[in-house]
């Protein structure tokens, strides 16, 4: 069940592109939310502790967010969680990539609260129907 | 006969003499081209430095002010609360004028929520340092291909003292075409995402 309280991790490797994402989050009413600085941290995280959703950055150290996005898509237990790449890859080849590895929506930086909500009411909406 | 000769001695030693000079001068070019790689080779790293140190300052700016951002958010929040609470005594007190009170009230309540909005759009705007951040990203791992290119021509020069050091960039950012969020989303659709 998705909802206000879902939990939802917040992968980037600049702290304060987390912080205002986290930021947005709580505007917008989604306050159960932890940090990741890059993939392979968030995949601990995601097996170790139960997430609702995921929104990832793309260019990060160690694992990137299209090998996190994968990594995800592989796992038995974790392959439905709702993954949103928010990330500054703004070409057709980086779309078509991340929507062949499952992504369920994708947002160019920089962005506004608004289209932030859009994508994730779009998501849970596909999600719950 | 001997004219001939000396005509061809003449003609060689002049030849000779412009090829010395040419000798000459590429000799010149090539001492000046080992100063450009040595000094490049010194400046390139500081360069590097100087960009990463860029995008210190500004993580720590950005930090700055979204501590400043949080501070009056959390402020707001609570003049939110005092003007619902105002209102509510408001309407309780009965109190004369109470009509043109409530008016004020909510004016100042559409203030708030604008200026709440504002600030959102100020936070969500922050995300310049992430994005200079890559980009500045892209740049020093150019330079340091550039870096390693002058190390191993001063390699092949014989330079002395210069730190020879794995400058092996991460390489400056693919040739790719930006797109937009309205083609993301028509993509996204068109791909059934």
């Amino acid at each position: 069940m998705l909802d206000q309280n879902m939990k939802i991790l917040v992968v980037d490797d600049f702290s304060t592109m987390r912080r205002i994402i986290r930021n947005i989050l709580r505007e917008i009413g989604y306050n159960n939310v932890d940090e990741a600085d890059d993939g392979s941290t968030a995949l601990e995280k995601l097996k170790s502790s139960k997430f609702d959703f995921v929104v990832t950055d793309w260019n990060m150290p160690n694992m990137p967010g299209i090998e996190l996005l994968k990594a995800i898509r592989q796992d038995e237990v974790l392959k439905n969680t709702p993954v949103l790449m928010v990330t500054a890859e703004a070409a057709k080849e980086n779309v078509v990539t991340a929507v062949a590895a499952g992504v369920n929506n994708y947002i160019v930086k920089p962005f506004t609260a608004a289209a932030l909500k859009d994508r994730i009411d779009i998501i849970l909406q596909k999600v719950n129907a | 006969m001997s004219g001939n000769l000396n005509e061809v001695l003449n003609k060689l030693r002049e030849e000779l003499s412009s090829l010395a000079s040419f000798i000459d001068k590429t000799r010149q070019g090539i001492d000046n081209l080992e100063t450009t790689v040595k000094i490049g080779s010194e400046r390139f790293p500081e360069a590097s430095n100087q960009l990463s140190a860029v995008t210190g300052e500004l993580e720590n700016a950005a930090n700055k002010i979204m501590t400043i951002l949080e501070g009056l958010m959390s402020e707001q929040e609570r003049a939110d609360a005092v003007l619902k609470r105002l209102s509510e005594w408001a309407a309780r007190s009965g109190a004369a004028g109470l009509e043109e009170g409530q008016t004020l009230i909510n004016d100042l309540q559409a203030v708030n929520i604008k200026t709440r909005s504002e600030m959102m759009d100020i936070f969500a705007s922050m995300s310049f340092q992430d994005l200079t951040g890559q980009k500045l990203k892209k740049v020093i791992g150019s330079l340091a291909v550039v870096e390693k290119k002058l190390l191993e021509m001063a390699l092949s020069f014989g330079l002395e003292g210069i730190d020879i050091k794995d400058a092996a960039g991460t390489g400056a950012g693919k040739n790719e075409m930006p797109i937009n969020q309205d083609i993301v989303d028509r993509l996204l659709k068109e791909l059934g995402a």
